[in-house]
């Protein structure tokens, strides 16, 4: 099991290496000149030659890669261009609002996607499993700012007063308003991923009730609610483990555009705000954050998954030794 | 339609009667009738071969049998009698309970047959519970070592083991073990139990079986293809054809004179040893469709000694048995018929 920890964390190393090779020169690639935004509009040419000295941009590109590199493997992702905060202490202040966000959408796409998942295996080719492939089908294909802003439109304008889907209250300040602004930009990002979990739940469920212990556990006298809840679930939900890696991926990706549509102070809009003023320390640094988590969660989800997969479990094991 | 005499066991009632059974499954619109009605009874230590060529619905019998069909099938039967209950006056949940408890299944796939995200050990605890409320966790274990000690393996510090640690030929005898932990079981439905396995663990495996028979009085149903296994191990046999019982004959009158051609050609079709030269007899033909129903005798178009005129027009009914005629196949060659003379429709 470490073995297989220290592996993946590895074979990360170069993964990672690459994502910020490119994305630094994507970045720098992108127009736009951050001197020029950071002296301001009709600065002088002199202010605007000043604020690329110090903002080192004459330097070659191989070496500004260098430079933030060498800093990075310190802890140290720079400071932003426009605050002049650490990007630390920035991140660290946005991370809150989406690391919530993308629990409370985590929550309702394992919570509704898998219990939709297998009362649709058990209702097979009846006018529920119809209803609900359809519907799931619907929320994969729409993208989840369209969701957004549709769930704007229709608590700001038709039944208003009922959730707030503008803004964000810190949880230590006002607990149940801080749920209630997730509960609108955290079912918007959560709808597409939950049609996602909810039709491999059902496949996934169908392919193992045709399975020949199920009938087996049947023939065996075991009742018909442990046989599906127990037998046939657990061994259905091994496929879905190994996708909630990718969908928290989906998740952080897709708080970018959910967070600016409902107007919270996450990573997802610290990432925006950041490219359009060019403050290429904050958002090459919030990508890298963002690869960095992406990585860990699957490394995480691999070992979860060897712990509940025995065969996983006993050959690595075995293999250790 | 059946008299209930066996050379056997003449007083008892058998432990499994089963008459008349239908099923069919459903494919969108289209309805295929697997089982025609097929109606049989298994005694007491007795032990009833069930062959026939791949589809004929042999699977599909001890499926209906243990309510194991699924959604998109239906079986019925006029009869159903297990362990002396009349099955069909029960509340379906009820029959279920008997599962495992009177009536066993073996499958032809152990690899497949136990949950591979639980321990031997757990199945074990599981199953026990039902037939033993009472007992503790280390009780629950300590019979099930002793179950797997019966049928020859050593338990004792495998019970924490996976299914794929252990080989086909051990999971067979396990799934065995677990199936007959029940003391009340009187009926075992085995299909293909050793189709997975190779020559030697076969042999263990079928001697298992046959001792379970002997020591505990156990009703067998053994499907199989292959029929050496028949001889060896069978008191009667039933021989199947496109869902329907076409010759039910002991086992010595089947090798010795097979009366169905379907069973002929069968019997044709296994080489001899040593080598007589000759080449081996293909059966000709397929199986048919069995989402059409045909008039006439199911095997006519591929039987090469049909009648024309009769043999696909009237389907041949297998005779009621009786103690003097204890072979019968439903063909209208064997029973001498000629058209004017043939019996009614019916069930076969
Ligand atoms: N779940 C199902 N749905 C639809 N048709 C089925 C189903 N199960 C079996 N059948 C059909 O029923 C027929 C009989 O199948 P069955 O498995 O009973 O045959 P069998 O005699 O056991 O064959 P084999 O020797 O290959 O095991 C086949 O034509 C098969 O295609
Ligand atoms: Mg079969």
């Amino acid at each position: 099991m470490s073995r297989l920890i220290v592996f993946r964390t590895l074979f990360a190393v170069p993964v990672l290496f690459l994502i910020s090779v490119i994305s630094f020169g994507m970045l720098r690639a992108a127009p736009g000149d951050p001197a020029v935004l950071q002296a301001g509009a009709g600065a002088s040419p002199e202010a605007i030659e000043a604020a690329r000295k110090q903002l080192r941009l004459d330097d070659s590109l191989v070496e500004q890669y260098f430079a933030w590199f060498a800093a990075v493997v310190r802890g140290d992702l720079g400071n932003s261009y426009t605050s002049g905060l650490p990007v630390t202490e920035l991140i660290g202040a946005r991370l809150p609002a989406t690391v919530q966000l993308s629990l409370f959408a985590l929550v309702l796409i394992i919570g509704i996607g898998v219990p939709l998942g297998v009362t649709s295996a058990l209702h097979r080719n009846r006018p529920y499993d119809q209803l609900v492939r359809v519907v799931s089908l619907i929320g994969i294909s729409v993208p989840n700012f369209v969701i957004g802003i549709l769930l704007i439109l229709i608590f700001g304008w038709w039944v208003t007063g009922v959730l707030p889907f503008q803004g964000y209250v810190p949880l230590h300040e006002n607990a149940w308003e801080n749920v209630r602004h997730l509960i609108l930009p955290a079912t918007a990002l959560a709808i597409p991923e939950m049609g996602l979990v909810a039709r491999l739940t059902r496949s996934s469920m169908l392919e193992v009730l045709g399975q020949e212990y199920i009938s087996s556990a049947r023939a065996l006298g075991i009742a018909e609610r442990t046989v599906i809840w127990k037998d046939a679930l657990r061994n259905a939900l091994m496929p879905v483990v190994t996708i909630v890696g990718v969908v928290t991926g989906f998740l952080l990706g897709g708080s970018v555009v959910v967070e600016s549509v409902f107007g919270i102070p996450g990573l997802g809009r610290l990432l925006v705000e950041s490219f359009a003023t060019r403050d290429y320390p904050v958002t090459i640094g919030v990508m890298m954050f963002i690869a960095i988590t992406f990585v860990v969660i699957n490394i995480v989800v691999d070992v979860l998954y060897g712990v509940i997969n025995p065969r996983i479990r006993l050959s690595t094991r075995r293999g250790a030794r | 339609m059946n008299g209930l005499t066996t050379s056997t066991h003449p007083h008892r009632p058998p432990a499994l009667r089963v008459e008349n059974l239908h099923t069919v499954y459903r494919n969108g619109a289209q309805e295929t009738s697997v089982v025609r009605g097929v109606s049989f009874d298994v005694h007491s230590g007795e032990i009833v071969g069930l062959v026939g060529e791949s589809g004929s619905g042999k699977s599909t019998v001890l499926k209906s049998l243990l309510d194991l069909i699924g959604e998109n099938g239906q079986a019925r039967a006029d009869v159903l009698e297990v362990a002396g209950q009349d099955v069909r006056s029960l509340p379906r949940a009820e029959y279920r309970r008997m599962r495992g408890v009177e009536l066993a299944f073996i499958s032809q796939d152990p690899a497949n047959a136990f949950n591979p995200a639980w321990t031997i050990g757990s199945q074990f605890r599981r199953v026990l519970k039902r037939h033993f409320p009472g007992m503790s966790r280390r009780e629950l274990d300590a019979w099930a070592v002793e179950l797997l000690g019966a049928v020859g393996i050593d338990g004792r510090g495998k019970l924490d083991s996976y299914p794929f640690q252990f080989s086909q030929g051990q999971l067979q005898r396990i799934m065995i073990a677990l199936a007959c932990a029940s003391e009340r079981l009187q009926v075992l439905l085995a299909d293909e139990p050793t189709t997975s396995l190779d020559v030697t663990i076969e042999a263990q495996v079928l001697q298992l079986i046959r001792r379970l028979r002997d020591e505990r009085g156990l009703a067998v149903v053994l499907v199989t293809h292959n029929l050496a296994v028949v001889a060896e191990m069978c008191d009667r046999v039933l021989v199947m054809y496109a869902g329907r019982i076409v010759e039910d004959a002991p086992v010595r009158d089947l090798f010795r004179n097979p009366q169905h051609p379907y069973t002929r050609q069968l019997l044709k079709s296994i080489p001899a040893f040593p080598r007589d030269g000759r080449r081996l007899h293909t059966m000709t033909g397929a199986v048919p469709d069995l989402s059409i129903d045909v008039a006439g005798c199911a095997f006519a178009p591929r039987c090469e000694e049909r009648i024309s005129g009769l043999c696909d027009t009237i389907r041949p009914v297998l005779p009621p048995r009786t103690e003097r005629a204890t072979a019968r196949a439903a063909c209208h060659v064997v029973s001498g018929a000629v058209p004017a003379a043939s019996g009614g429709e019916g069930d076969g």
